[in-house]
């Protein structure tokens, strides 16, 4: 067994491109579920629109792309404000099965034939983000320690999402530590209480929702400017599922909860699958007998399900978190 | 100035004809009520009177079917819940909420109104709030002090007795500074070594210029603490007059120790 | 007309998934692109049939696709292809919409999707009816899906009453009742039963995974004061491994029971449906009116529908809450299995993400006819599922679960507390 690859494997992946797009959608959902309390579950409805809208600002109205991405960024404000506009006035629920009701919505949409000559139908997209690349500073090569190396281009979108990551959790910092943070927190405990004391609830639930949709909108553009591509599966309703797993995982309301979970998340889910393929090949305690190769990418599901079932059952709090405020927060 | 000595002297809240019903069910049913200003008083009736109800309903909690109301001169009726805190009309919780999750000090300045920082554009720029902050604190911990809770200012609420969250949830509607404070059963639950504690704070908030309104089932204390009592039944205000006169209201007995009766076999 | 587009790879995550690895790879030899699809018609696989890409007039390379109707073709790399499918090689009685994608765009080095519609000559389009026949007969077919949501989603109701549980694994209790009846009913090593005992067989399987989660999973989780929220997680975790597990298993393709599978249409009147969808409606609507009955008439009912109104009060008065539970619990498994088979029978088939793929439309019904009230779920299932298959007349079949969804939406606007809800008492 190559134990060093399955490391570096898993490493490559925790600290690269995707784990960054995680990082960013978590800590938008640990705004609105960590600290408001809401239950976002169409967090790929946001990534979707961010992305789609970049994606057709450039393809189809010839925008500038800096602008284009202000346009995906507002695409998934008005997203925020539709859903949020009905639903932040009932029970949590609600607004838990309409989000991911819109994700799968907009996913069926895009994917629809009747719109294919603005989204690309299932064809997608793809070319729009070359003023991007183009300004990459970083010379071609290879840059790395160890086995663990990016080209250029990798390492330019990924550093750039990285950096997206920390300009958005200082400002959620910022946020959080501030009376604004403490109102949205009260919120997440009682609601009632909270407007009691004469603060526009509402109004609360809303701002965290958009600002935490934005960030997710940002995600989705950083993960289509990686894939220079945009296409409906790529915004499957389980890019919520993970993402909340990462969150969990790290700790919920806690500002570097969404980073270390999404690098924990990637880490196991490729560490895992590299294990997984190398134990199949060298039938690695008897592994090979169990599962066949084509079923790898199919079995680490399982594995990321299991890992969420059990953080929650016995460490709900995740890495960073305490189990004292996790537990009052659910009585 | 005539203005306000005149206000002085009229009542802070006026309700007329405000109705609620729950499908067939007719849950509050107040043709007039008025709580007269700088007074306590106490509403009274058996369970299911609509004494919650009636608080909901004029805080915003809940909508009424059909009425309206005043208060301090200003027609308040369908207002939602924080426009009429902000209003000066701040209430408590029969079950209470205390934020369980956040520190005690911070349940206070959750209260304090008006602060910049609680804006979304002001929230993230420490210096445009800072001063503010502080003021709001230095209150709050002055409040907490009164109220015997300081040592705990860096608890979270999670920890308090229940007697000290019913203390802290008087404390914190204080922050808002209201003018009529509605406490909806603030007795319940209290051990009784606190039940005096809270009841001199009832007292010194009519002594500080406030107005209170609050629901007690304990006639004892009624008697004892408020200058006007409201006895409701069946969703209806039954009698309205000072404390020896409802209790020897023949009505208010027949609700009121019918229903003792009644429990008692 | 049934139309199922292409998916990369066995799932299209799964696919996106281990194509994104490839790039993040270091290892020097790049993996080549390659667009790939799967064929099918009303559900089924459609193998045999030729694709072959090309730019100008060089051939760059061909696929057939394979028994799951799935082909691949490896092109060298980024750019412009002309992808076309062969409809020589169509089985009679299929039709390509569009045989020829003339500017297919290959973005990287990574593996894409590309859609063929593939549609049945005997698909009511190309019948010849009147705009009238058409709509009855989507108005059926919508009664039809409407009964089957129903069933799945009357468990999915009562547990979220009972137990405030929003259950995101219901929808592998659906698959699991269909597959568990498809090992019975057809698999070679199995006991090859009739679908009728190999449907009961299911259920009863069912109720005892029901059972089984109830005691070893929920109940501990309630005890150790998990929260509505927790478990709903949990409930996502579990709603994965089962998933997965039902694919490795079970792979990725749509599988038919030995019976029933391909009726002819039997003509009443306007209608034109197998008998086949009628027995299914009448069985949905048997269960229907039998727990509803049972519901109304009985003790147990009685006590599930008060635990369902109020928990904690219920507990108070004497009801043993435990014990309704577990009898929700199992009763919810046994008519979401049911639910499965049925919908495994029609034109769907079985796969592994057929409940995954309907939860989100029991979710609608339940919240439509008002959470937790399981009445609602039947009004709920109902609209839903005519709303969206009457919706196809005007828009494209691929939008029918939209439609629902908006419709849930639109309704949520105007009565936020269900078709059937009573507005909560607040304070």
């Amino acid at each position: 067994m190559d134990w060093t690859g399955i490391l570096s494997d898993g490493l490559r992946a925790g600290l690269g491109i995707n784990a960054a797009v995680y990082a960013l959608a978590a800590v938008g959902l640990n705004v609105q579920f960590g600290y408001a309390g809401l239950w976002n579950f169409g967090q790929a409805g946001f990534l979707l629109v961010g992305g789609y809208g970049t994606a057709i600002a450039v393809n189809s109205w010839g925008l500038w792309l800096p602008w284009a991405v202000l346009v995906g960024v507002a695409a998934s404000i008005l997203l925020g404000l539709l859903l949020g506009i009905p639903t932040l006035r009932l029970r949590g629920d609600y607004l838990a099965i309409v989000t991911i009701a819109a994700a799968e919505i907009l996913r069926i949409v895009v994917n629809s034939t009747k719109v294919q000559s603005v989204t690309g139908g299932p064809q997608g997209i793809g070319g729009f983000a070359n003023w991007f690349f183009d300004h990459n500073p970083i010379a071609r090569g290879r840059y790395g320690f160890g086995t663990i190396t990016y080209d250029q281009r990798q390492l330019w979108v990924t550093l750039v999402t990285w950096a997206l990551v920390a300009l958005a959790s200082v400002l959620i910092a910022m946020l959080v530590h501030s009376p604004w943070g403490r109102v949205v927190r009260a919120i997440r405990e009682d609601e009632d209480a909270v407007r009691s004391l004469g603060k526009n609830v509402y109004s609360y639930k809303m701002q965290a929702l958009l600002i935490g949709g934005a960030i997710g909108g940002i995600a989705g553009i950083m993960l289509v400017f990686d894939q220079q591509f945009i296409q409906p599966d790529l915004f499957e309703s389980a890019i919520t599922f993970y993402a909340f797993a990462a969150l969990i995982l790290g700790g919920t309301a806690r500002i570097f909860g969404p980073i270390l979970g999404a690098i924990a998340f990637w880490f196991l889910v490729e560490g895992a699958d590299s294990f997984l393929g190398h134990a199949v090949d060298h039938n690695f305690l008897g592994v090979g007998h169990l599962i066949d190769p084509t079923q790898v990418g199919t079995f680490r599901f399982v594995l990321v399900g299991l890992v969420i079932m059990l953080l929650v059952i016995f460490r709900p709090q995740g890495f960073l978190g305490s189990r004292q405020e996790v537990m009052l927060g659910e009585q | 100035m005539s203005n306000r000595s005149d206000a002085a002297s009229e009542p802070i809240l006026v309700v007329k004809s405000v109705e609620r019903r729950f499908g067939g069910l007719v849950a509050v049913s107040v043709d007039h009520l008025e709580v007269p200003r700088h007074k306590i008083t106490a509403l009274i009736g058996p369970n299911g009177a609509g004494k919650t109800t009636l608080f909901n309903v004029l805080t915003g909690f809940d909508h009424a079917d059909a009425g309206h109301w005043k208060f301090d001169g200003v027609d308040i009726s369908g207002w939602p819940a924080y426009r009429v805190a902000r209003q000066g009309m701040v209430r408590t919780f029969q079950l209470t909420k205390a934020l369980a999750g956040l520190t005690v000090l911070d349940n206070m300045l959750l209260g304090a109104s008006g602060q910049s920082g609680e804006r979304l554009v002001l929230a993230p720029f420490r210096f445009r709030w800072r001063a503010e902050e502080r003021e709001a604190r230095e209150r709050a911990l002055a409040l907490l002090d009164d109220f015997g809770l300081s040592a705990r200012q860096n608890d979270l609420a999670a920890t308090l007795s229940g007697g000290q969250r019913k203390l802290l949830e008087m404390a914190r509607a204080l922050m808002v500074e209201p003018k009529l404070v509605m406490l909806d059963e603030p007795m319940a639950g209290v051990n009784p070594a606190l039940v005096q504690s809270l009841l001199h704070h009832v007292q010194r908030l009519r002594d500080e210029g406030r107005t209170v309104v609050f629901v007690e089932h304990d006639m004892d204390v009624v008697m004892s603490i408020s200058d006007r009592v409201v006895c409701m039944a069946e969703g209806r205000v039954i009698a309205d007059g000072t404390p020896a006169e409802v209790v020897s209201n023949q009505a208010v007995i027949d609700a009121y120790l019918g229903q003792r009766h009644a429990r008692a076999t | 007309m049934i139309v199922v587009f292409g998916l990369a790879g066995i799932g299209a995550l799964l696919g996106g998934g281990r194509a994104h690895a490839a790039t993040t790879t270091t290892t020097p030899t790049t993996p080549s692109a390659s667009v790939g699809g799967t064929l099918a018609v009303d559900g089924h696989p459609v193998p045999g049939v030729r694709v072959t890409a090309s730019q100008g007039s060089t051939e760059v390379g061909r696929a057939v696709s394979d028994q799951r109707g799935a082909w691949r073709i490896r092109v060298p790399g980024p750019g412009t292809y002309k992808l076309a499918l062969d409809v020589s090689t169509l089985p009679s009685g299929v039709r390509a919409e569009r045989p020829e994608l003339a500017e297919y765009r290959v973005f990287g080095s990574f593996a894409q999707s590309a859609g063929f519609t593939l549609t049945s000559a005997q698909s009511k389009t190309s019948g010849g009816q009147s705009r009238l026949d058409q709509l009855l007969n989507l108005f059926v077919s919508g009664i039809r899906f409407g009964l089957i949501v129903g069933l799945c989603s009357v468990g999915l109701s009562l547990i979220y009453g009972t137990t405030g549980l929003v259950n995101f694994a219901h929808g592998e209790l659906v698959t699991f009742g269909a597959l568990i009846a498809w090992l019975m009913n057809t698999m070679s090593s199995g006991p090859r039963l009739p679908l009728v005992l190999a449907t009961i067989i299911a259920m009863i399987a069912a109720g005892v995974l029901g059972a089984g989660l109830e005691l070893g999973l929920w109940r501990p989780l309630v005890r150790r004061r998990s929260g509505a929220s927790g478990r709903m997680l949990v409930s996502i975790g579990l709603a994965l491994v089962l998933r997965y597990i039902y694919q490795v298993i079970f792979k990725g393709a749509p599988r038919s029971y030995r019976e029933y599978a391909a009726p002819s249409p039997v003509k009443i009147g306007p209608l034109q449906s197998p008998v086949r969808d009628y027995v299914i409606m009448a069985i949905c609507l048997v269960m229907l009116l039998v727990v509803g009955a049972m519901l109304r008439q009985t003790r147990l009912g009685t006590a599930i529908r008060a635990v369902s109104d109020e928990r904690d009060l219920s507990s108070a008065s004497g009801i043993n809450v435990a014990g309704v539970t577990l009898v929700v619990w199992i009763s919810g498994a046994m008519l979401a299995a049911l639910g499965g088979v049925m919908l495994g029978v029609g034109s769907q088939g079985v796969q592994w993400n057929m409940g995954f793929r309907l939860l989100l439309t029991m979710f609608a019904a339940i919240v439509l006819g008002g959470l937790g009230n399981p009445y609602g779920a039947m009004a709920g299932g109902l609209v839903v599922g005519v709303a969206s298959q009457v919706g196809t007349y005007w828009l494209p079949s691929d939008l029918q679960f939209a439609i629902a969804l908006v419709i849930l939406i639109l309704v949520l606007l105007v009565r936020p507390q269900g078709i059937l809800g009573v507005r909560e008492r607040i304070g």
